[in-house]
C-alpha cells in the first residue's frame, strides 16, 4: 500500500488518546450504530467508528468543542436515515431473493410437468407402436393412404417432441452433472444413475424373459399364459422405471442450481415439444378414425399384447385421451413458466 | 455466489444501473485514480465538491455495501503498514465494471448538460457560471 495509490490520508493519528468531548460523542454515536441492521454493523461497524472518530478529531482540532458539536446535528440525521435506509436495503434485498426465488421455482416446476408430460406421452406412444404393429403390417395402410399418412403423423410428432426435450433437456441436465461432480455431490448424481439403470433393469429383462424364463417344456397355453404374465410384469417394470426416472431426474434438477437463462431455453425448446406432443396425439387419434372408418371389425379385436382383455378401440381410445391430458399439462406448464418474468441481475437488484 | 455475480455482471449493460444516486457517483470519482480507504473517500469528495457534498459515515459505508454487492468497487487484498496506518482499515478500489458503469454515467450527465444548453437554461447557466451545488451537508448525498 503506497501512498501514492492513496493520495489523502487521515490527517489525524488515531492512536493519540482523543479528548474527552470526542470520547463521549463517539461512545454516544456507536450506542445509536445499533439501529443499523447487524449484518451491516459486523461488516462495516468498525469502520464507519473509524471515520466518524477522524471526523471529530478534525473537528475538535479545527474548532474545539463549538467543531464537535456542530457536527452532531447532521452526524446523528446521517445516522438515522442511513440506518433506515440500511434496513430498507436488507428488506429490498429479501424481496427481491424472494421475487427471485418464485420465479425460479415456476420456472423449474415448468420444465419438470412438460418433461413428465413428455414421458407419459412417450409411454402411451410405446403402447400405440405394440397395438397397431399388426394394422401397418398388414395391406390396410396401403388400401387406405390415410392410415399411413396418420401413422405418419404419429411418428414425425413424436421424433418433433423427441428432439425438441433432447435439445432443451440435455443443457439442464448437462449443468446440473457438471456442478454435481464439481461439489462432489453423489446423491444428485445417484439420481440422474435411475433413468439408465432402470433401462439397463428393463433391457435385462426382456433378454431373460425371452431365453430363461419360457421353458420349452410346458404345453402351448401354458406357455401363452406365461407369455401373457411376462408381458405384464414387462409392462409394470417399464412404468415403475419411467415413474422412477422422472421423479429422480426431477429431484435432481430441483436441487440443482440451474441458471434462470438454462430453464429459459428449456421452456422454449418445450413450445416445440408440445406441438409434437400434440402432432402425436392427433396422429393417434387420426390413426383410429381412420381405422373405424376403414376395418370397423379391427377395432373390436383384443389388443393382446397387453392381455388386460381390452379392445383395441378402446386402447386407441384411453391412448388418445392420455396424450391429450399429456399435451394439455404441457401447454399450460410451457405457458406458465414462459409467463413468468426474467430475474433482474443481482448487480442490478443491489442498486435498485 | 460471489461466481454468479462475476457471470451476471459479464451479461449486464452498464447502462442498466443508471442513473446512479449522487454520493455513489462521487465515491466512484474519488477511486478514479487510486484505491482510497472510507475516510479518505470522504475528504476527497469534501474537497473537490468544496464542501458542497459532505457524506456522513453511515451514507458512505451504505453505498459502499451496495457498490461491493453490485460489484462497482471491491476491496483491495493489500493490509496497510501498520506501521504507517490503521491496520483494520479497508482500502477499496474501482472494479473494471464499475469503471465502465462510471464511464457510462459521465457520458449520460454529458448529454443531460448538453441537453440543457441547448434550452433557454443554456445562456443564464453560462451566465451564472452554471453551478451545479445541489446537496449540502453531511449525508446529503441520497
Amino acid at each position: 500500500m503506497t501512498s501514492s495509490s492513496s493520495p489523502i490520508h487521515t490527517p489525524t493519528d488515531s492512536r493519540r488518546l482523543p479528548p474527552r468531548s470526542v470520547r463521549l460523542t463517539l461512545a454516544l454515536w456507536a450506542v445509536l450504530l445499533r439501529l443499523c441492521p447487524r449484518a451491516f454493523r459486523q461488516t462495516y461497524g468498525v469502520e464507519m467508528e473509524q471515520v466518524f472518530r477522524a471526523m471529530l478529531l478534525d473537528a475538535w482540532r479545527e474548532r474545539g468543542l463549538r467543531g464537535v458539536a456542530r457536527l452532531w446535528a447532521p452526524a446523528l440525521g446521517d445516522l438515522l436515515l442511513g440506518a433506515a435506509g440500511a434496513h430498507g436495503d436488507d428488506l429490498g434485498l429479501s424481496i427481491e431473493a424472494l421475487r427471485r426465488s418464485w420465479i425460479m421455482s415456476r420456472m423449474r416446476s415448468s420444465a419438470i410437468i412438460t418433461f413428465s408430460a413428455y414421458i407419459a406421452l412417450v409411454l402411451t406412444g410405446m403402447g400405440f407402436q405394440k397395438l397397431t404393429e399388426d394394422i401397418i403390417k398388414s395391406n390396410l395402410p396401403s388400401m387406405y393412404p390415410g392410415i399411413a399418412i396418420a401413422h405418419d403423423v404419429v411418428m414425425a410428432g413424436a421424433v418433433l417432441a423427441l428432439l425438441a426435450v433432447l435439445v432443451g433437456g440435455l443443457p439442464v441436465a448437462w449443468d446440473a452433472i457438471r456442478k454435481a461432480l464439481g461439489a462432489r455431490r453423489w446423491g444428485i448424481l445417484a439420481l440422474f444413475s435411475v433413468p439408465p439403470v432402470s433401462l439397463a433393469i428393463w433391457l435385462a429383462y426382456i433378454w431373460a424373459a425371452m431365453n430363461v424364463f419360457v421353458p420349452n417344456h410346458l404345453s402351448q397355453s401354458a406357455q401363452l399364459a406365461q407369455a401373457h404374465l411376462l408381458g405384464r410384469i414387462l409392462v409394470a417394470l417399464l412404468l415403475l422405471g419411467a415413474i422412477a426416472s422422472v421423479i429422480a431426474v426431477s429431484i435432481a434438477v430441483s436441487r440443482s442450481q440451474i441458471t434462470p437463462n438454462r430453464y429459459r431455453f428449456a421452456l422454449r425448446a418445450a413450445i416445440v415439444a408440445t406441438l409434437g406432443m400434440a402432432l402425436t396425439m392427433a396422429g393417434v387419434a387420426a390413426f383410429g378414425l381412420q381405422v373405424l372408418a376403414a376395418a370397423p371389425q379391427d377395432l373390436s379385436v383384443l389388443a393382446t399384447p397387453l392381455g388386460f382383455g381390452e379392445s383395441m378401440g378402446l386402447s386407441l381410445l384411453v391412448q388418445t385421451i392420455v396424450m391429450f391430458i399429456a399435451s394439455v399439462v404441457a401447454v399450460i406448464s410451457v405457458f406458465r413458466g414462459l409467463s413468468a418474468p426474467p430475474p433482474r441481475p443481482d448487480v442490478t437488484a443491489a442498486l435498485a | 455466489m460471489e461466481q454468479s455475480h462475476e457471470r451476471a455482471r459479464r451479461f449486464v449493460d452498464p447502462e442498466a444501473l443508471l442513473p446512479l444516486t449522487p454520493a455513489v457517483f462521487h465515491i466512484m470519482l474519488s477511486l478514479a485514480d487510486g484505491e482510497r480507504h472510507g475516510y479518505s473517500i470522504l475528504r476527497e469528495v469534501e474537497q473537490y465538491t468544496n464542501g458542497a457534498l459532505k457524506l456522513g459515515p453511515t451514507t458512505l459505508y451504505r453505498s459502499i455495501r451496495q457498490m461491493v454487492a453490485a460489484g462497482l468497487i471491491e476491496e483491495a487484498e493489500e493490509r496497510p503498514d501498520p506501521a504507517l496506518d490503521d491496520e483494520r482499515r479497508r482500502y477499496y478500489r474501482l472494479t473494471t465494471f464499475g469503471r465502465q458503469v462510471a464511464l457510462a454515467e459521465t457520458r449520460r450527465l454529458e448529454r443531460l448538460v448538453a441537453m440543457a444548453r441547448a434550452t433557454s437554461f443554456g445562456g443564464q447557466a453560462i451566465g451564472l457560471g452554471f453551478s451545479t451545488q445541489g446537496a449540502s451537508g453531511i449525508g446529503g448525498g441520497e
